[in-house]
Order: structure tokens, then sequence, then C-alpha cells
């Protein structure tokens, strides 16, 4: 209850901007204490490249009634999967629908390889986006809002805006009106999502975007929507676009 | 409503899992307890030797940012040859519902008598790392640390 | 899966302290935690980790529910000697794991 105290304080205590993108745009990293953000930087001491590498051998290993790899298709994943991770969520013609990047490794992994879709959080999934999103570290987000997409992102947006829960926050409470301001020893982000799917320490692993979403849905006592829900989907895809122009950091390291 | 208090039942495991709060002691208190006879350990751990402080050193932050895992150092004082050598270093968070985290062996084959890890802290505490030297004595180095929590509940 | 990523450099002049790092895949679940539905999660501990480099014994470690998941080692050793530093480790399910890497020594 002190928590929720201290964080309706905080917001009956500050007005809320109207303004669309916090500026200047600064990653998660910028706001983790500096341990989170040296072992960030270690690309061997980064927990999450256990992932990495698990992605790596998953990604030669063939499946399903296909026999085939993800390597098979993309020959050369440094070069193939490079900046793919800017361009998600986007709107798969070929699917008929949005996809953020866990939603298209299944598309291959169902449609192709003809084999059943791995489950959200399970460490095959994890490993498969993380390899994909490390092929973009560095590089700019760059999510492209055509016609069929924005629907869907303007979905998000509403979201990022509702308030929700027992605390009765939206996002913007907290992540555009807040960021940088103190919650005990949390320094409130901008709430971008470039480095996930990123090691949390107190997941102990490393978890999606999603799971980090449904974290803060938690954190409102709001009802969590179910992982590749359309509402989590829509949510992302919001990020992706609020995003643009900041280097995709996964595999991130979060308290 | 019953899904999300199971989930605080998660929650409150987490907690329990690093022993944060007095309320551990009410769920799990029999099983915690036995291993919790700090004295007992500690004279089996060095062997009954009198523990001398100094020439060993702890490296852990003074304020760690999560008790899920926070890094330390144990350095002792040895040139790791002839008869000046460090046979074993253990690691003891008094607060945790296993005190002991870890024993090392340790052999002339090490450059220096060096560990690093990270560990699980469940709260604030003295954190405590014996040496056992060749000649069987044993030194004993310690450090505070204080462990924050984070400020939202994570129930996923 | 046993995953775990063993970094050394792979030439040393004898005598040369040699750090290694060491980080191995594995939950370290405590035996205190519930799951999602409430229920306990079995504990499972990384029960010891033994180095050895050209065959002979560097360390053993017992580990601890208290050694944080996904467990990072770090220390140094004397090259003396060509041979594969190796790692191997067991947890409480008895699935055992090891990685090794080789250390030219000249």
């Amino acid at each position: 209850m002190w928590r929720a105290g201290l964080l309706l304080w905080l917001v009956a205590g500050a007005s809320v901007a109207n303004s669309q993108i916090p500026t200047p745009l600064k990653s998660g990293s910028d706001f983790q204490p500096a341990d989170m953000r040296k072992l960030q930087a270690d690309d061997f001491a980064n927990p999450a490249m256990l992932w990495v590498s698990q992605g790596e051998q998953l990604w030669r290993t063939p499946r399903g009634d296909s026999r085939k790899s993800c390597a098979d298709c993309h020959r050369e994943p440094v070069q193939a999967m490079k900046g793919v991770a800017t361009r998600y969520p986007r709107f798969q013609s070929v699917a008929g629908r949005v996809l953020n990047l866990e939603g298209q490794i299944n598309y291959c992994t169902t449609e192709r390889q003809k084999s059943p879709a791995l489950a959200y959080e399970s460490d095959e999934l994890l490993a498969l986006t993380t390899y994909v999103a490390r092929q973009s570290h560095g590089m700019p987000m760059s999510v492209n809002l055509d016609d069929a997409a924005r629907p869907v992102y303007e979905q998000g947006q509403r979201l990022y805006r509702q308030r929700r829960g027992q605390l009765n926050l939206a996002c913007t409470h907290c992540h555009q009106a807040n960021w940088g301001r103190q919650l005990l020893t949390d320094t409130i982000s901008q709430g971008h999502g470039t480095g996930y799917p990123a090691y949390r320490f107190e997941w102990q692993k490393i978890g999606s975007l999603q799971r980090r979403l449904r974290a803060c849905y938690f954190g409102l006592r709001a009802e969590m929507p179910a992982y590749g829900s359309a509402d989590l989907l829509a949510l992302e895809l919001y990020l992706g676009v609020r995003a643009a122009g900041l280097a995709v950091e996964a595999p991130g390291v979060r308290k | 409503m019953k899904s999300l208090q199971t989930r605080r039942r998660r929650v409150l495991g987490l907690i329990a899992g690093t022993a944060l709060l007095p309320l551990v002691a009410k769920s799990g208190g029999a099983i915690i307890a036995a291993d919790n006879d700090l004295p007992a350990l500690i004279k089996r751990l060095s062997g009954n030797a009198k523990l001398t402080e100094g020439g060993i050193r702890l490296t852990i932050p003074e304020l760690a940012d999560t008790g899920f895992s926070v890094p330390v150092s144990i350095d002792v004082e040895s040139a790791m040859s002839g008869s000046d050598i460090v046979k074993s270093i253990h690691l003891i968070a008094p607060r945790n519902p296993r005190p002991l985290v870890a024993s090392i062996a340790l052999s002339p084959l090490m450059a220096r008598a060096s560990w690093t890890t990270r560990i699980r802290l469940g709260g604030s505490q003295e954190v405590m790392a014996i040496a056992v030297m060749a000649d069987g004595s044993a030194r004993a180095g310690r450090a505070d640390v204080v462990v924050s929590i984070s400020a939202c509940i994570d129930g996923t | 899966m046993a995953l775990a990523r063993l970094s050394v450099q792979s030439k040393a002049r004898r005598g040369e302290a040699v750090p290694v790092r060491l980080v191995i895949q594995h939950p370290m679940e405590t035996g205190f935690q519930m799951d999602t539905q409430g229920r306990p999660v079995a504990k499972n501990l990384i029960r010891f980790v033994v180095c050895r480099y050209a065959g002979r014994e560097v360390w053993r470690a017992e580990l601890g529910s208290g050694i944080a998941a996904n467990p990072y080692v770090e220390f140094s050793l004397r090259a003396d000697m060509t041979g594969d530093i190796e790692m191997n480790w067991e947890d409480d399910l008895g699935e055992k794991g090891s990685v090794r890497a080789r250390l030219d020594v000249a």
C-alpha cells in the first residue's frame, strides 16, 4: 500500500505533459544503475548473451516436418537479420496482420518449418528473438507506419494514455510526465522497449517486451493481458514508433 | 482476483526465497532455522581455528541495486606458492535462508587467491568471507551491504 | 541443454596470470519460490563446479542457493603448460555440464 501511496502522491504532485514523445529520447539503460549498464556493455558477462548463444545454435537446428533450419532460408544471419529488429512490429502482408519479432519467428516456425509454434517466454522463442534482435544492435528504430498498421498503432496509443488498475494510472503518468524522477531507488524511464528481450534481475532470466509490459499492468494492479494479445501487440507497435531513431540495445540488462 | 492472489503469493514466494521479511519465519521457520546456527557453521568452516581479521578483502557494493545478483570478490593476501597457500575460501550471508553461499577449495595453480562471483542477498546485512590457510590458521573479512528493492512489484 | 560460455585467451607466456571467466545458463532454483499458479518450484541448484587445467584441479566450488541465477565466476590461473581449461558441473537433477578452452603456453 505504501508504494501505491507513493505513486499517487508523485502523480498528484506533477502535471501531465501533453507532448507525445519525450525529448531528448533516452534509452532504458540510461536510467539503470552503473552496474547494470556495465554488464549490458560487457558482451561476455551480460547474462542475456547466453540466450544469444542458444539462439545461434537454434538458428542452425532443423525443426518441424520441413526438416528446415532458419539458416536454410536465411543463410547468413548476421547479414540477413541486420536491421530487421528496427522494423518490428510491422504489418506482414503474407500473414495479413501485424507481427512483432516473436510473431514473425513463430510465423516462420509454423508456416515454413511446419513445426508447432514456440510458446511465449520459452527459452527457445526468447533465444531466437534475442539472437535476431542482437543483429540490429546499435541501429536506430525505424518502424514503418503504413495504412495497414495504423489502426493497431492508434489502438496502442489509446492504451498508452488510458488509466487502468487500482492505481488508476496510464503509461503516460510515469513514462511521459515523470521520467527521470525517483521512485525509491529506481529512476523512472521513458518506457522504451529497445532493450528487449532483456535480462531482468527481478526475473533472474531474460524476458520479452510483453513480459515487461505485463509487469507494468501488474504494478498498477490491473488485469494483465495475455501474451500475444491484441492489446500488448498494439502497445508494442506504438512503442516502436514512439522510439523512432533510438538505437536497439537488445539484449539489455535491467534491475 | 483469484489470479492476482496467486500472483501475490508468488511475489511473497520470491521474497521468501531471499528472506526479506520476518514473515518468512512463519512459513518456513523450521527449515531455515536448521541451517542458521551461524557460530557452528563458522566453526565448522574454519576448522575451529581462531579467526583473525585482515589479510582478506571482501569487495561488494555498499548499496546493492537488487538482492537478486550482487557482484562480490574475495581476495586473500597470499603468494599461492610454498607454504603461503590458501586452502579454501567460504562466503557467508547470515540473513539468507541458507547462509553458506559458496565454499571453494583452491590450489596453487591459481595466480592469486581471488575468486569473483554474483550472489543473492535476502536483505541488507554484513556479508562475511573466511579464508583457511595451509598452516591451519583462518582469516575473516566482512562488508556491510544495503540491499534496495524495486519500487514496482513485478508479479509476472 | 546445458549451455555455458567460457572466456580465456588462447595463448600465454609461462608464468603469466591468465584471467578466466565463466557463465552457466541455470535458474539456480532455491526451492523457496512459487510459480505463477502458486505451486512450489522444486529446488534445483548447481551443486558444484570443478575447474581443471591440463588435467589438474585448480579449484572446486560447492554452491548454495545464495549464488545468483546463471552463475558467473571470474578468477586467474598461472600459465605453466599447454593444456585445456575445463569446467565441469552437476545440478540437483543430476544434469551434468562442461565447457573447455585450450590454452597454448610458450
